[in-house]
């Protein structure tokens, strides 16, 4: 759509992206207050954190979790699985590269094997053929390599529309992106389809929990932030 | 005595006082032993209690409510939780607004880990391990699993020996208590209230919950 549509589809598009480019310049202006280390949680940008926090709820709350929820109740359960299987196949050369630098060349050999029998007798990955046979894996990335070789997270981040983050962390991210074999002679537009779909179901997967952590919490913000570094520092821990 | 012995009767008593100790150590262990089966023993039996409330044939919504909010009373440790939860604050707090915080605590976290009962459908849970963390601390691993879905890691942290309570539920490696007192903690240095707006935040929230 944003590629083909006609011109006044393509300015809508345009305007939507300045002003959300607009809104999130009024949060750099924030960061001019002293910095702050939290209860252990290193979050010195906090103040740029909290402004982009709200920005990503507003977004959420307007487009991404209507899709979500449009996605979760007008697709059946078994498409959905064989959609996050699909795409939980493509992310295993990434981690298998990880699992090995880590050293655990188990986990290494264990997540290349389910990425071959998946994506021939499980059909491109959509049927987990393997998990049905008891084979599974942990998922690696770069930053939990970067972790286990003692990289601390660093800042904690709210980065715009995905959410926590930290600085080792996202730099992870995007040297996952330049590992994965499947960023190499494939188009813009797969690639931008993918990343699409994986934040789409990822954020289907979690509407639960987020719904619940909003309703309860006296500051969700906080409860992001805590919940997220606890749960990094535990699967950087974490050895299959 | 013999000058040589005096020399090293130091030693010998040492040497001896070492044995005696590594024997009453090893010793000990039947004990924590036994203190991790109970643990499980405990968990076992509250989960059992849990999911017997749930899936009850004749329960209502709100029988389900009042019988989780009943078994969360008589088996978490409030006091230790409410003062661990507030972290530094509990030092600096005066009795009134601990007094007032205790309660006002306990509503919140009995009514916000049951306002979904709705929701509860009956789940399979095991016991895979408990081990001793500190003296009368146990941690029991669970894994908690919904159909159609992979288990989840659920720990929980025990005080007590023979008869316990709950200190902390840990999910995946994420500690609610360590989330809560970060969070509690954002909400009285944020204010200039301090403790008194946790208070009021946590009573306007226990009606909507």
């Amino acid at each position: 759509m944003i590629f083909t549509g006609n011109n006044s589809s393509k300015r809508f598009i345009a305007a939507a992206f300045m002003s959300a480019a607009l809104a999130l310049s009024a949060c750099a202006e924030k960061n001019s207050e002293p910095v702050m280390y939290q209860n252990g949680d290193y979050d010195p940008l906090e103040p740029l954190n909290r402004c982009i926090f709200k920005f990503n709820y507003v977004v959420d709350g307007v487009l991404i979790k209507p899709l979500a929820e449009l996605y979760r109740t007008v697709t059946p359960k078994p498409v959905q699985r064989g959609v996050s299987n699909f795409l939980d196949n493509l992310a295993s050369p990434v981690s298998v590269a990880n699992s090995a630098v880590q050293g655990n060349g188990d986990q290494a050999f264990t997540t290349l094997w389910r990425f071959l029998l998946n994506s021939t007798l499980g059909v491109g990955g959509v049927f987990d053929f393997a998990g049905y046979y008891g084979i599974h894996s942990r998922s690696e990335d770069l930053g939990q390599t970067f972790g286990r070789y003692g990289v601390g997270p660093g800042p904690y981040l709210v980065l715009p529309i995905i959410g926590p983050s930290n600085f080792r962390d996202s730099v992870g991210m995007v040297g996952d992106w330049f590992t994965d074999p499947f960023n190499y002679y494939t188009t813009g537009y797969w690639q931008a389809g993918r990343t699409g779909a994986v934040g789409l179901t990822k954020r289907a997967d979690n509407i639960d929990l987020t719904d619940e952590i909003y309703r309860t919490s006296l500051d969700p913000y906080t409860t992001f932030r805590s919940g997220y570094l606890q749960y990094r520092k535990n699967e950087i821990k974490l050895r299959n | 005595m013999t000058i040589s012995m005096k020399k090293y009767f130091p030693f010998f008593v040492r040497t001896l006082f070492i044995a005696a100790f590594i024997a009453l150590c090893t010793s000990m262990n039947p004990a924590q032993a036994a203190g991790e089966e109970k643990a499980k023993a405990f968990v076992e039996e509250l989960g059992n209690k849990a999911v017997a409330i749930v899936s009850a044939p004749n329960a209502t919504d709100d029988s389900k409510r009042s019988g989780l909010m009943d078994l969360m009373k008589t088996s978490i440790d409030f006091d230790w939780v409410g003062k661990f939860v507030l972290g530094r604050h509990w030092r600096t707090a005066t009795d009134e607004q601990k007094k007032r915080f205790i309660p006002l605590y306990r509503d919140f976290l009995l009514k916000s880990y049951t306002s979904r009962v709705q929701e509860y459908t009956t789940v399979s849970f095991r016991i895979t391990g408990a081990e001793s963390t500190g003296d009368k601390e146990y941690v029991v691993h669970t894994e908690i699993g919904k159909k159609n879905e992979s288990p989840v890691k659920v720990d929980y942290r025990l005080l007590g020996s023979g008869k316990f309570k709950i200190i902390d539920m840990v999910v995946e490696g994420v500690s609610l208590l360590t989330t809560q007192r970060s969070e509690f903690n954002s909400v009285i240095t944020r204010d200039s209230r301090g403790v008194d707006n946790l208070n009021d935040l946590l009573e306007q929230r226990s009606k909507e919950l």
